[in-house]
């Protein structure tokens, strides 16, 4: 069986998250203020956190699967995060807890990119 | 060190970068421009990536590396994309494909195709499978010259509609919501099965294997599940046809449930079930009962059966649910369905070639190769 479609689109999203993740992490370590993808991260936490039957949107529904391990239990505290990353916080931890995030979405979306090469 | 390794690289991948923009900005046939178009819309995504990269300050290495040696990995990738899919297509453009773009634009003028129909070339090394990202329907070398599995275009098509690039774009977005309704009803099911196993005093890794089963629905099967039924419902039996087809072909346990370990693609039971449901909700009922039967007769003679596993995993009542919920997904597209007695023309030719090949399997590739001759002659150009 061809899992080529199927992959190649999972594959785009955790691709997408990721790269949100890593220019996120970008901005909070050269200190500038908060940009749109900052912004976008919070909204995203902020929609994560009502869940599909709060009326998140599609979106924000699969990036929170994309955020849980294999039996679906979140890797972080998503209300706590979104809320210091709205506060403005910078520091060692937090970059910490944002890296350890893109980390676990890049690690699957290798995975999934190892698969559709083969 | 990893510094220093990562200051010569990245001009190494700059380099080829642009060198691959000098492959794809070559002349190519008119139905490339599309795919031109992305390829060169990534690779500039991808420079301006690796520019940033190049140009950063480095401050604090052991702050900033990990997060570089990230980004460097995904631009790698994605540039070996670009020379492997993307540019690829284009620089092997051959006559084969061109009936096959026509045949696909065809079929997305028959059902009403809400987005552009995506280019195709022959350079597949094992099925069908699209690229979203390039709209690049690839298959084999030969497949122009067969149409028993030419169903599968359909499945391809609805891949995209859940892509990101299209998130904004109104048409899809009846379908999104019901692919978002058909997660909640997941979700719920497997809130249910835990509360159950619970109630029983099941051991904890009865728990854990309905919440592992549930982030495979979410993740990976139920985008699966919706590409199969839009197939189902727009081309019509011919899809659960090339699904038998393909099952018997290349298929390897068609119960197969996962325990521990990923499976991205559910099992071949449960699609042809759910491609069955599909069919059954547009008034084929008659055909379902041959290709149930024929289904059943396969497994049977494979030595395969259903495990508890199997059925607490794809209970009919979650199958339906799906399919009622993509039903009014797909409908809120406007896409014409396969209605009995009144098939759209290329569901219409694919239904009738596996007619002929029940009729008589023995004289069907001797039909067959004249079909596809009328057909290269009346579809489209082949340059």
């Amino acid at each position: 069986m061809s899992d080529l479609g199927l992959l190649s689109s999972v594959h785009s999203s955790f691709e997408e998250y990721a790269t949100l993740l890593d220019d996120v992490i970008a901005e909070l370590q050269s200190d500038t203020g908060q940009s749109d993808k900052c912004q976008r991260l919070i909204a995203l936490l902020s929609e994560v956190q009502n869940g599909a039957d709060g009326g998140a949107s599609l979106r924000a529904i699969q990036f929170s699967y994309m955020l849980n391990d294999a039996y679906g239990r979140p890797v972080d505290n998503f209300a706590d995060l979104g809320a210091q990353l709205q506060a403005g916080r910078r520091d060692v931890a937090l970059l910490s807890r944002v890296s350890a995030l893109s980390s676990h979405l890049e690690k699957e979306r290798a995975a999934i990119a190892h698969r559709m090469r083969r | 060190m990893l510094e220093s390794y990562l200051k010569g690289s990245i001009i190494q991948m700059i380099s080829r970068a642009r060198q691959l923009g000098l492959v794809i900005d070559k002349p190519y046939p008119q139905h490339y421009d599309g795919l031109r178009h992305l390829c060169s819309h990534r690779l500039q995504e991808t420079l301006d990536s690796l520019i940033a990269l190049d140009r950063e300050l480095i401050v604090n290495e052991e702050i900033q590396t990990p997060r570089r040696l990230r980004v460097f990995k995904r631009n790698c990738e994605q540039l070996e994309e670009i020379e492997t899919i993307g540019a690829t297509a284009l620089a092997t453009a051959q006559q084969e494909a061109s009936f096959l773009n026509a045949t696909v634009r065809a079929i997305c003028d028959d059902i009403g195709y809400p987005l552009v129909p995506p280019t195709v070339a022959n350079m597949s090394t094992s099925h069908f499978g699209i690229y979203a990202e390039y709209n690049l329907l690839i298959v084999p070398l030969l497949e122009s010259r067969y149409l028993l599995h030419l169903p599968d275009i359909y499945h391809e098509l609805a891949h995209p509609f859940l892509h990101g690039r299209y998130e904004n774009r109104s048409v899809l977005d009846g379908y999104r919501y019901a692919f978002k309704a058909a997660m909640v009803a997941v979700s719920q099911h497997t809130r249910s099965a835990v509360l159950y196993a619970k109630r029983e005093r099941a051991p904890p890794a009865v728990e854990l294997q309905y919440l592992f089963w549930g982030q495979a629905w979410q993740k990976y099967w139920l985008e699966e599940f919706f590409c199969d039924i839009f197939a189902a419902l727009s081309c019509g039996p011919a899809y659960a046809w090339s699904h038998y087809h393909l099952a018997i072909k290349q298929g390897d346990g068609a119960f197969s449930t996962p325990t521990n370990k990923k499976q991205t693609h559910p099992p071949d039971d449960a699609r042809m079930r759910i491609i069955l449901f599909s069919l059954q909700k547009l008034g084929f009922g008659d055909e379902c009962i041959v290709l149930a039967r024929a289904w059943s007769e396969m497994l049977a003679l494979r030595g395969e059966r259903a495990e508890p596993e199997y059925r607490q995993c794809f209970p009919d009542n979650l199958l339906q649910t799906i399919v009622d919920l993509a039903h009014a997904g797909v409908e809120s597209m406007n896409v014409n369905l396969a209605v009995p007695g009144a098939l759209t023309p290329w569901s219409e030719r694919l239904n009738e070639a596996w007619t002929v090949f029940w009729r008589d399997p023995e004289a069907y590739s001797k039909w067959e190769r004249s079909r596809i001759k009328i057909l290269e002659e009346t579809t489209g150009p082949r340059r």
